[in-house]
């Protein structure tokens, strides 16, 4: 009968595709929870739907992602595989700008930023009812990127200094002539103004040299379709965050002190890229056992690690670096070295960086203060595991914490606060070590300004400078 | 039509198949045929990342047969010797199962076989509702209408997307679309990248443009329309590897919505296709 034939393959087919869709794993139980994630688009566009999918997996539920007639808007709604609603999760990525206006009025949970919070949306937040918003707890930095430099595959430039690139984006330079290259009037690209990314850009290239964006810049709220404009213009010119560079090529960028630094994801991880940044969620008392609480605990677990680099970001998993790089670090320093340095530090320092691999993570600490910032809090935890780990594979291992300044102040008041950074970390490390602390030997030493990892002429280059690094020997 | 009549039953059955939510059934399986002696399948590799199924069952001529292969399921149609002739594209990989039922229940499961999978990068829509859906590749940056927008209306072939990676010494691809032989089945299209040796990075972005709903959202396409929301899959493979399994939709918007000509070819969905060095 036919009827009862096609019943049957209907069934059949059917059961194949529900074995397919069976439950498995566990499930988040609970009423449907619903909340929004706003700001940045760098974030937003694609990492931060990817990672809310993966925690969808890895709870053995489903997500669905849905966009209307916003393209940068997306929602995500998560499922249990039997189709229950858990979740929906609605990512607007309309700028960093946005981010902390929709925390601040409750329409989102959390805020991502391609940049720190300013201190206008600080008072924002502080008039919502959130005290600190910089506080562990309230500040997270979900990974490392850095701002590129992009320009069409055929053009020929390599580098370009930081002056040039302001000279460029401020229309000051206007042809490529005027940087030796063969005529053609330059175009700029450049993200929109309530984009991160620009404002990243705008603090560390174009305010300190009091320079101000070319009026005639085409702007963008899309990365990718900047990335794909310049990508297709053989006399453009434009900047975007690592993932971004698509089908552009990304230039070097020389920093003021005249040191070329690619950007390579190492050279990100070390801050020392002149153009590295930090991508940032703020919170303010995410409730606890909520969805939007667990998605925010994984976009920070190892395997978040993997999607942020599948993505192109820069993950804040620990590398450890050749030796013969840090003997190249030395030569730099001893061209940057200044008249009040002691010979004895330096040679200190010189054997140290001769026999040591360094590690890619840095501290960095408050301003004015020994208090690590919130990167590093974090990064201590993250150290303290991979020391453990490489202590059991290389015993007799010792780790070095070195800490730096800035170029302000005498040699000897320098090397006194860069000590107390260094044992402010060490003390740090033994917590979190324990009983394990007498496998590993920890010193902690103190160098100065010696060795700057950045250009002392700039407040940026300063902050990045005040630091402690760890050196594995 | 009735209710109760072969089509309206396909159409459940077609509706349930596509639904992401549906409760546990339960499921004896079909009885076996007594009298039809076992389905010859023959497979074989066909260029381009496809495995071509061969299907050869006499006392079934005229029946309809299903291939499922990664959540998606194609319904054909023996002809009156009961064969059938079917080049499946293997979107999903050659570890996922092709399984092959008849109308009595009996079911044939193998692997995929195929050319070299390690020369191809895929990415691929599966729907199965009634709207059109177009798959859009943009290589290189390339811009709407430009040669490098690839897509129904400049589809290319394997052997012209070669030429073009052997002229310009980079990679290049062509869209393959297929639905069943019945009116029944699931929609598919396939954009197939066939790398270049030693080809630099690069990306190709991925777009899919709600076909059916076109520039203004209206009649059954909007509000509470039932193909206001339409739901789709999208499945990457890169050189070989089956890399992600998207279940993904376009949202309803309210009627009279306009969809400006940069939205309409959505590329947020599906993420850019990279080729790695």
């Amino acid at each position: 009968m036919p009827k009862l034939k096609l019943s049957s393959l209907m069934i059949a087919t059917l059961c194949a595709a529900v074995g397919l869709a069976s439950p498995s794993g566990a499930e988040v139980e609970g009423q449907p929870q619903d909340f929004a994630i706003h700001g940045s688009n760098t974030i937003g566009a694609r990492l931060m739907p990817a990672l809310v999918e993966a925690y969808a997996a890895s709870v053995g539920a489903k997500a669905l992602t849905l966009v209307g007639s916003q393209p940068e808007e997306v929602e995500l709604k998560l499922m249990t595989q039997t189709g229950a609603a858990l979740a929906s999760v609605k990512v607007h990525s309309h700028g960093s700008g946005t981010g902390v206006p929709g925390l601040a009025s409750g329409k989102a949970i959390i805020a991502m930023l391609s940049r720190p919070i300013e201190g206008k949306e600080i008072e924002a937040l502080k008039a919502a009812g959130i005290a600190d918003p910089r506080a562990t707890g309230n500040e997270h930095v979900l990974a490392l990127d850095g701002v590129l430099v992009l320009a069409a595959p055929g053009n020929s430039l390599n580098a370009l200094s930081m002056d040039q690139l302001s000279g460029i984006f401020s229309g000051a330079i206007t042809d490529w002539s005027q940087l030796g290259r063969e005529p053609g009037r330059i175009q700029v690209y450049a993200r929109d103004d309530k984009s991160g990314t620009f404002d990243t850009f705008n603090t560390l290239v174009l305010k300190p040299r009091k320079a101000k964006l070319a009026p005639d810049a085409r702007r963008f709220e899309s990365s990718e379709e900047l990335s794909d404009s310049v990508a297709r213009d053989p006399n453009g010119i434009g900047f975007a965050g690592f993932a971004y560079l698509r089908n552009a090529k990304a230039l070097e960028v020389v920093n003021d002190c005249g040191i070329a630094y690619g950007p390579t994801a190492f050279n990100v991880k070390t801050e020392q890229y002149p153009l590295s940044r930090r991508l940032y969620l703020y919170t303010n008392g995410v409730p606890k056992g909520s969805v939007a609480e667990r998605v925010l605990e994984f976009a920070f677990s190892p395997p978040a690690q993997e999607i942020i680099r599948e993505h192109g970001f820069v993950d804040q998993s620990i590398e450890l670096s050749e030796r013969g790089d840090q003997v190249m670090r030395l030569a730099d320093g001893l061209a940057a070295l200044e008249p009040d340095a002691d010979p004895a530090v330096l040679k200190e320092l010189a054997s140290g960086l001769k026999y040591s691999a360094r590690l890619s993570t840095t501290l960095q600490f408050r301003l004015n203060s020994t208090r690590l910032d919130s990167k590093a809090a974090a990064d201590i935890e993250r150290i303290a595991g991979f020391v453990q780990s490489f202590s059991k594979s290389n015993p007799g291992k010792t780790i070095t914490l070195a800490g730096f300044t800035d170029s302000v102040g005498d040699f000897a008041g320098n090397r006194a606060l860069s000590q107390a950074r260094a044992e402010q970390a060490k003390g740090e490390l033994l917590r979190l070590f324990g009983q394990g602390a007498a496998k590993t030997s920890i010193s902690a030493r103190g160098y100065g300004k010696l060795l700057p990892s950045n250009c002392n002429t700039t407040k940026e280059g300063r902050n990045r400078n005040r630091r402690v690094e760890i050196w594995v020997k | 039509m009735s209710a109760g009549s072969p089509k309206a039953l396909w159409r459940l059955f077609w509706y349930l198949l596509a639904a992401t939510t549906i409760p546990s059934l339960t499921c004896h399986g079909a009885a076996a045929a007594d009298t039809c002696a076992p389905p010859e399948i023959a497979l074989a590799a066909e260029a381009g990342g496809l495995t071509q199924i061969a299907v050869g069952s006499a006392c079934r001529a005229g029946e309809l047969v299903s291939i499922s292969y990664a959540e998606a399921t194609f319904v054909e149609r023996l002809d009156n010797e009961g064969r059938s002739k079917i080049a499946l594209d293997c979107f999903a990989g050659n570890a996922e199962p092709i399984k092959i039922t008849f109308e009595d229940g009996t079911s044939v499961t193998r692997q995929p076989v195929t050319d070299d999978l390690t020369r191809y990068s895929k990415v691929a829509i599966v729907w199965s509702s009634s709207v059109d859906l177009d798959l859009h590749a943009f290589e290189y940056a390339a811009a709407r209408n430009d040669a490098g927008h690839i897509w129904l209306g400049h589809r290319l072939s394997l052997s012209e997307a070669e030429a073009i990676a052997q002229r310009e010494k980079r990679g290049h691809g062509f869209l393959s679309s297929a639905s069943s032989g019945t009116s029944i089945g699931m929609n598919v299209e396939v954009y197939t990248f066939v790398h270049y040796p030693r080809e630099k990075a690069s990306g190709v972005k991925i777009g899919v443009d709600f076909v059916t709903r076109g520039s203004r959202a209206q009649g059954d396409y909007c509000g509470s329309g039932p193909y206001a929301e339409t739901q789709f899959k999208a499945y990457t493979l890169e050189r070989g590897r089956a890399t992600r399994r998207l279940d993904l939709a376009f949202a309803a918007v309210p009627c009279g919505t306009d969809i400006s000509d940069a939205v309409r070819i959505n590329s947020r969905l599906i993420p850019e296709l990279i080729i790695r060095e």
